[in-house]
């Protein structure tokens, strides 16, 4: 058989496919390399941990952090020597930890950090990409805990996180994600508990498309589980949030999917009992570029 | 196996990469290559420029132009050869002219040019793309400053002018949520009635970041041109040009960014001291990108 190249002895150069991760700071241009093909995808922010409570008291479970953005280019790549020379800096941002779990009681649980935003390229510049990090879940208190947003600019805006609640198991199951071109589902909230305490699942992640159901919350003081990663390109699923305790720790939140996932809430506890779960850490963001020769 | 083409000969190192421009009629389908991802890009609107109102009556900037549509797909070359044989039939938008500066007293000003509309292939074939131009902004007057309006008709729509004001004109509407290819252009610095010098307004953000084309500052003052993202980037608006009371002419509109970025508004003058108001700034041309792969 004969192929492209081979009739001159010399094969076609192959595409090379790079994953740039958050401690790189540059990607160096290809020599002779004619497209690249670029996502950039921000980092998930962390979930928040769930609240301790005295029996009376309602107790949110945490809220899970939100998504990243994600932007898709083709580009030129003798354009981009134009503007910028042999390399290009970027910036890939760091997932958000989850929030730590509180041992203190009668105290509200920790809000997780927000997700790095990603970059290709220079502000100033005219080829310039860009995907925000998704926000930390909210400070977990005797209400409803806050989501975190996903990220907001991008090509295409992050996946929501959900409240962690106050209210019955399984309130704050994970968004789904059913918008064309996102880079995660929804990770779960944590369970809390309402004024007369009860033990209580954390939220399911969000199912990705095709998808019937998600990752199924942690039954009471049990760790969610961590989203499913994709690493690439294609979307990853949401993880679970952690159950609400009275007798032991809370569980903590599952850790949300590469790249780009929001961790997933922790579960709240009892006084004097145990600590609540801690929030899951958020995924980093990543680079992806695929040269072509 | 055989490859078409390995017969003949060495075929071309694929892929390749193709700019087309205003000028631009046909797109040669090459010999090598079974498939493109084509980009289609509508042209910038441009500026308005400003009024000349005599003291006591209000002038309003010029409005910025809008930006382009944008359209993307892969397409099989082998369908397109079906469709269309050897070549496809190609229009490339040209941007928008800003409106020219306004030099008669007591008169408003004029409007700019809508961008053109690019298009890949033949609307009454199966392949056919579409990317509508920017809307043109319009010249300022005792009462508005009209913004332009996004270019539609294309999978992905523009982004509006700002609109030019009696005081300091309004930035051009921003791209960061979307996968649109160019930002508005900011609209022209105006005059309210008690006359007084008003900033132009920055050409639309992109991501909400920090804006990177300012309007004209201080009287007289032009708008920066937009930044060229010189490919499927997203391109920004011109900066609107700031009033003016003093002699000389009012600050002009930036040009839009390449592709597809809007024009600035130009800013508003006096009758009796300035010699005109700023006109409008030209909006980006339209570009169709082509990269043809093996």
């Amino acid at each position: 058989m004969d192929i492209y190249g081979l009739v001159s002895g010399l094969p076609q150069a192959l595409p090379t496919f790079t994953a740039l991760v958050p401690a790189d700071q540059f990607w160096e241009i290809p020599q002779n390399a004619t497209v690249a093909s670029v996502t950039v995808i921000g980092a998930g922010g962390g979930g928040s941990s769930g609240r301790k409570s005295a029996a009376g008291v309602a107790a949110s479970g945490g809220a899970s952090g939100g998504c990243g953005a994600v932007t898709r280019r083709l580009i030129d790549l003798v354009e981009l020597r134009k503007q910028y020379g042999t390399r290009v800096p970027v910036i890939v941002g760091a997932g958000g930890p989850g929030g730590a779990a509180q041992a203190t009681n009668s105290t509200n649980g920790n809000a997780g950090t927000n997700g790095g935003g990603s970059q290709f390229g220079d502000s100033t510049k005219g080829i310039f990409l860009l995907a925000d990090g998704g926000s930390g879940g909210g400070v977990a208190g005797t209400g409803n805990s806050s989501l975190g947003a996903g990220g907001a600019s991008g090509d295409v805006v992050g996946v929501a996180g959900v409240s962690g609640t106050t209210g019955a198991s399984n309130n704050g199951n994970g968004n789904t994600n059913n918008t064309t071109g996102q880079c995660a589902s929804g990770s779960g909230g944590g369970a809390g508990m309402a004024a007369a305490h009860a033990a209580q699942a954390g939220g399911d992640g969000g199912p990705r498309n095709g998808q019937a159901s998600g990752i199924v919350g942690g039954a009471g003081s049990t760790r969610g589980t961590d989203g499913i990663s994709s690493s690439s390109d294609l979307m990853a699923a949401g993880a679970s949030g952690g159950g609400s305790s009275l007798t032991v720790n809370g569980g903590d939140g599952g850790n949300g999917p590469y790249p780009g996932g929001g961790g997933a809430g922790g579960g709240a506890a009892e006084d004097s009992i145990g600590n609540s779960g801690a929030g899951g850490n958020g995924a980093d963001g990543v680079i992806f570029i695929t040269v072509w020769f | 196996m055989i490859l078409p083409g390995v017969i003949s000969g060495t075929p071309p190192v694929l892929p390749t990469y193709t700019a087309l421009i205003p000028t631009d009629q046909f797109w040669e389908i090459p010999q090598f290559g079974t498939y493109a991802y084509v980009v289609v890009a509508g042209a910038g609107g441009g500026g308005g420029s400003g009024r000349k109102s005599v003291a006591g009556t209000a002038a309003f900037g010029g409005g910025g132009g809008a930006s382009g549509a944008v359209t993307r797909r892969w397409v099989s070359l082998d369908e397109l050869r079906k469709q269309y044989g050897t070549r496809v039939p190609v229009v490339v938008g040209a941007g928008g002219a800003g409106g020219a500066a306004q030099s008669t007293n007591s008169t408003s000003g004029n409007s700019g040019g809508t961008g053109g509309t690019s298009s890949f292939g033949l609307s009454t074939l199966g392949i056919f793309m579409n990317a509508g131009g920017g809307g043109a902004g319009g010249g300022g007057t005792t009462g508005t400053g009209v913004a332009g309006t996004a270019g539609g008709n294309g999978d992905q729509g523009g982004a509006n002018g700002g609109a030019g004001q009696s005081g300091a004109g309004s930035i051009g509407s921003p791209v960061s949520a979307s996968p649109a290819i160019a930002t508005g252009g900011g609209g022209g610095g105006g005059l309210a009635a008690a006359h007084a010098v008003a900033n132009g307004g920055n050409g639309g953000l992109r991501y909400g970041g920090t804006a990177i084309t300012l309007g004209g500052v201080g009287s007289g003052a032009s708008g920066q041109d937009g930044t060229s993202s010189g490919s499927d980037c997203i391109s920004t608006g011109g900066g609107g040009g700031a009033s003016t009371l003093s002699a000389g002419v009012a600050g002009s509109g930036g040009k839009g960014g390449f592709p597809a970025g809007g024009g600035g508004g130009g800013g508003a003058a006096e009758d009796t001291t300035s010699t005109a108001s700023g006109a409008g700034g030209d909006g980006g041309n339209g570009a169709i990108f082509i990269t043809v792969w093996p």
